[in-house]
């Protein structure tokens, strides 16, 4: 009887264990969408604080990136702030600006790098013609047009003519695979149309002609 | 303290916001398929870059092979270079390539040959050259241009070759060549490397001189100036293009020991004293790596005097090189060195490059003293460095080096600016010799910039260039060292490291010979006849000698002029009369005016008067360069009117052993005619989108970057989590029936 008991509590042990690694388990996935959903009411507050003239305000005490951009995606009422950088830690938090490339809203080659799964999904739902719109911290909007997507190998560099005024969003691709780093990277490219001044985002004021220098 | 407790809050908040409505959604982005997309087998062309400025109309690059002719008679050496134009198009065709040379070649003279007839080539000043050869093109007549881009980039256009057809273009060129701790070099470079400009990315071809507004340029002939970039050949699809031949004749004017190549295997066959026949022994080889060839004059009591002559009109050229007897072994230098060693480890060093680099710099580690301090900065896109000042030579920080350099990969751009620097900003301490050894392959575009940096913050320093790999830019390497005031040294492959190390070596360990004049014994009395290379005679390290070159007016051969060498109890004289008569010594010498009048440029002359002064120069000596260019032109129409002309650039083979995806973005090689042809019968869709082919008119600077990663774990987590639950329901399922069972079995 009391062998059975013990073998029942190792049992009922070992239950308890799993189960606590399942939800354990469970909840560090859940984490990640909650990070990156949470950070981004962080970073909005951060950005707020940008806009009115501070450099490089960081969204809690220990972050070691800041944001240097809004993108608005209207179609699929996507609205985040971009970081500085593409460290993981960094991506856990809201999309990145890849370094290197022309600042976010800038004309030139500027490119942003973000999750497939958290904040950038709703790339896979972006159609040619969608509006992709970049905040810069000077508050004037840039809109863009979505062109094209490709697929390209993260495993080699990717090169682009750089004259050439482009805004690129990059995430992993498939967008349904399971396991996470994977080579291939879908680009979506959007072309600049004009860029609004702070007062007005909607009504196209001070329009500069693409690619003319501002 | 406020903000991390909100952020925590707002955490568990939003965790239980978010369970939901991310897993569903993720299961629906499995049935939206992306916009713009082709199938995954299709993917590989879809990246490429280019498109093609007529939607439908694709022409493969005319093939090219490449003959050289090289004839050497004592320092210097005079090439001729064949290059073959084939069409295989039903297309009239513009075919562009661009070759390198060495960078002190002048090149003087070019015809082209096309079936029996052969059409000179003139010199003229370059953008009514360009204007002309454009007329010509759009005319239908055949006709070809050399322009010099960088002192060692040439291009070459030929218009309106007809379909099926074969142009030769033959160029003819004049190089000193170098001496150096025994050894006569030559090297002709058969790739052109492509270079990283830190402002604009990755430029195959260098900046060529767009001209501004006002100059008088008509703007659709600015428009048709050549694209700046060149397709680099995909040498993991296709092999090599481009063979080549190559024949040389060597007449050294003195008895030889060994004659040898580092880069090929080759044949020497002796024709008499101090001459030999070079020929390859694979007969043609592939253009991706530079032709070195070294020859070594037998050792004699008399010192080694090698110059020579050549009159033209009231003119008398001559080049001297001189050997200063090596100084005493036992003068080793003692004062202890701060060495500061920089390497280059951008994208174009990957492949055998970055491994030459680092067994040089290992020999380097090995060879130092322990009263040496040194440190080592390496850098691409970023600098870092070992330590943060330089520090003792001791056998624990040698070997910290070397595990360093050991996890030295090479990728990224150039950005070179900051390492020199860091290197020159780290004052030496009092009484100690600094000397900056910079290993790369100076694939950078913003030379000038460079240079002027080393002048400014030189001091009492000394930069030292080793050039690696299979085509470095030595023009770059070269002028870095003279502006350093040290000396340059070329590893072509890991099997020469070693040697040229230790050559190296020798250098920075021997003290130099400073302070070397020159005179020429009637110089008051025809001051403006007379002008001489280099004005002040630079240190001299172990092994290397004087070299001059002089204008003097013809009479001084009459006068029996000589020329007087000193320094400190060092004196040589050379008789004028004692010079042999050669060929090319004036190309020689406008070739080292028109670097000088280049250099006055850094110096603040001022820009016009250069630019006047250098097309004067090529235009009496016949050279291309930066404001002169070779024009032939045919005067008779070739292309039937009515048909069209297609622009293509021939692809540039990748340098030996360097990878395509590490210095290109993936896609953007074009292959050779045939795999352009299968390309250009993608399917109609791709076409419509207009991204799969190769554009033949190619935009101005690429950008490449390395994409970010862009997914979480989070699948993993939530599929390893569901799992151990599911275990651990199904364990509690199983367990607690058959306990129930098992009770009532008990009762």
């Amino acid at each position: 009887m009391t062998r059975f008991l013990s073998g029942r509590t190792a049992l009922l042990a070992a239950v308890l264990l799993l189960a606590a690694g399942g939800v354990w388990q469970v909840g560090s996935a859940l984490f990640i969408p909650a990070k990156a959903a949470v950070a981004q009411i962080l970073l909005h507050r951060a950005w707020d604080r940008t806009l009115t003239g501070e450099d490089r305000v960081k969204p809690w005490p220990w972050a070691d990136t800041w944001p240097v951009a809004r993108l608005k995606l209207p179609d699929t009422g996507t609205d985040l702030i971009v970081l500085a950088g593409t460290s993981g830690q960094a991506l856990a938090f809201g999309p990145g600006h890849v370094g290197g490339t022309a600042a976010p809203g800038r004309p030139g080659l500027s490119m942003i790098g973000g999750h497939r799964d958290t904040h950038l999904k709703a790339l896979a739902r972006l159609k040619p013609g969608s509006r992709v719109e970049i905040q810069r911290p000077d508050g004037a909007t840039r809109v863009y047009r979505m062109e094209s997507a490709t697929i390209a190998d993260s495993r080699r560099p990717w090169a682009a003519p750089e004259d050439r005024d482009q805004l690129v969003l990059v995430t992993c691709y498939p967008f349904e695979a399971l396991i996470p780093g994977g080579p291939l990277r879908y680009l979506v490219h959007a072309v600049p149309l004009y860029t609004a001044d702070v007062s007005s985002t909607h009504q196209p004021t001070g329009i500069s002609p693409t690619g003319a220098p501002y | 303290m406020n903000v991390r407790l909100l952020n925590v809050l707002c955490t568990s908040l939003a965790a239980a916001l978010f369970a939901l409505p991310i897993s569903t959604g993720s299961a629906q982005t499995a049935d939206t398929s992306p916009p713009g997309l082709m199938t995954l087998g299709d993917v590989q062309r879809g990246q490429l870059l280019f498109r093609t400025t007529e939607p439908g109309r694709y022409v493969p690059a005319p093939l090219v092979a490449t003959e050289v002719d090289i004839d050497v008679g004592g320092i210097v050496a005079r090439a001729t270079l064949k290059q073959y134009f084939v069409n295989p198009t039903k297309d009239w065709l513009e075919g562009r390539y661009v070759f390198p040379l060495p960078e002190n070649a002048a090149v003087d003279r070019m015809k082209i040959v096309i079936g029996e007839r052969v059409i000179e080539a003139r010199i003229a000043e370059r953008i009514a050259a360009r204007r002309a050869y454009e007329a010509a093109k759009k005319s239908g007549r055949r006709a070809a241009l050399v322009e010099q881009h960088r002192p060692n980039v040439f291009s070459n256009n030929v218009a309106n070759i007809p379909p099926g057809g074969r142009i030769a273009v033959e160029l003819h060129y004049v190089q000193r060549l170098n001496y150096d701790s025994g050894k006569f070099s030559l090297r002709f470079p058969l790739v052109v490397a492509p270079r990283f400009d830190p402002a604009g990315g990755v430029r195959h071809l260098v900046k060529q001189p767009v001209p501004k507004n006002g100059d008088g340029m008509p703007a659709p002939l600015r428009a048709a100036l050549p694209p700046q970039i060149v397709p680099v050949h995909n040498n993991e699809q296709a092999p090599p293009l481009n063979p080549v031949t190559l024949n040389l004749t060597l007449d050294a004017g003195m008895a030889l020991n060994a004659v040898s190549s580092a880069t090929h295997k080759i044949d020497v066959s002796n024709t008499g004293t101090g001459k030999r026949r070079v020929t390859l022994d694979a007969k043609t080889v592939p253009a991706d790596r530079d032709f070195t060839l070294f020859w070594t004059p037998k050792l004699t009591a008399e010192p080694l005097v090698a110059a020579f002559r050549e009159t033209i009109g009231k003119d008398v050229f001559v080049t001297a090189l001189v050997m200063p007897p090596a100084p005493q072994d036992n003068a080793r230098r003692s004062r202890p060195r701060d060495i500061v060693f920089i390497l280059d480890r951008s994208g174009s060093m990957g492949g055998v490059s970055i491994h030459a680099a680092r067994s040089a710099l290992d020999a380097a580690i090995d060879r130092l003293d322990p009263q040496d301090r040194f440190n080592l900065i390496r850098f691409s896109n970023e600098t870092d460095s070992l330590f943060t000042h330089a520090m003792p030579a001791t056998d624990t920080n040698r070997l910290f080096a070397k595990m360093y350099l050991r996890d030295t990969r090479a990728v990224g751009g150039t950005v070179m600016r900051p390492a020199l620097h860091a290197a020159l900003n780290d004052k030496p301490e009092e009484g100690r010799l600094r000397q900056v050894v910079f290993v790369t392959d100076g694939a950078v575009s913003n030379e000038t910039q460079l240079f002027r940096d080393i002048y400014q913050r030189l001091g009492n320093s000394r930069l030292f260039t080793i050039g690696i790999g299979s085509a470095p830019n030595s023009y770059f390497m070269r002028k870095a060292a003279e502006a350093g005031r040290g000396a340059f040294v070329y590893i072509p492959d890991v099997a020469q490291v070693k040697a040229r190390m230790t050559t190296m070596f020798g250098k920075l360990e021997r003290p130099a010979l400073t302070g070397i004049s020159y005179a020429w014994s009637n110089d008051k009395a025809d001051q403006s006849l007379q002008e001489s290379f280099p004005a002040a005679i630079p240190d001299l390290y172990f092994g290397a000698p004087v070299v001059l070159v002089s204008r003097l007016p013809a009479a001084a051969l009459d006068r029996n002029d000589f020329l007087t060498l000193s320094a400190g109890n060092w004196k040589s004289e050379l008789r004028l009369a004692d010079t042999r008569p050669a060929e090319g010594i004036g190309t020689l010498w406008a070739r080292d005016k028109i670097m000088a009048l280049s250099d006055s440029l850094r110096d603040g002359a001022p820009k016009s008067a250069v630019k006047d002064a250098i097309a004067k120069i090529g235009l009496t000596h016949s050279l291309v360069t930066r404001y002169t260019s070779l024009l032939a032109t045919e005067i008779t129409v070739a292309r039937p009117k009515g048909a069209p002309l297609v622009t293509g650039d021939t692809p540039v083979n990748l340098l030996h052993g360097g990878r395509f995806g590490t210095t290109m973005g993936a896609g953007m090689g074009i292959g050779p005619g045939k795999a352009m042809l299968k390309r250009s019968a993608a399917p109609p869709s791709l076409r419509a989108r207009g991204s799969a082919v190769a554009e033949l008119k190619l935009p101005v600077a690429m950008k490449s970057v390395y994409l970010p990663a862009g997914a979480t774990p989070f699948f993993v987590h939530l599929a390893i989590g569901f799992g151990l639950l599911m275990i651990a329901a199904i364990v509690f399922v199983v367990v607690v029936p058959s306990r129930r069972s098992s009770l009532r079995r008990a009762a």
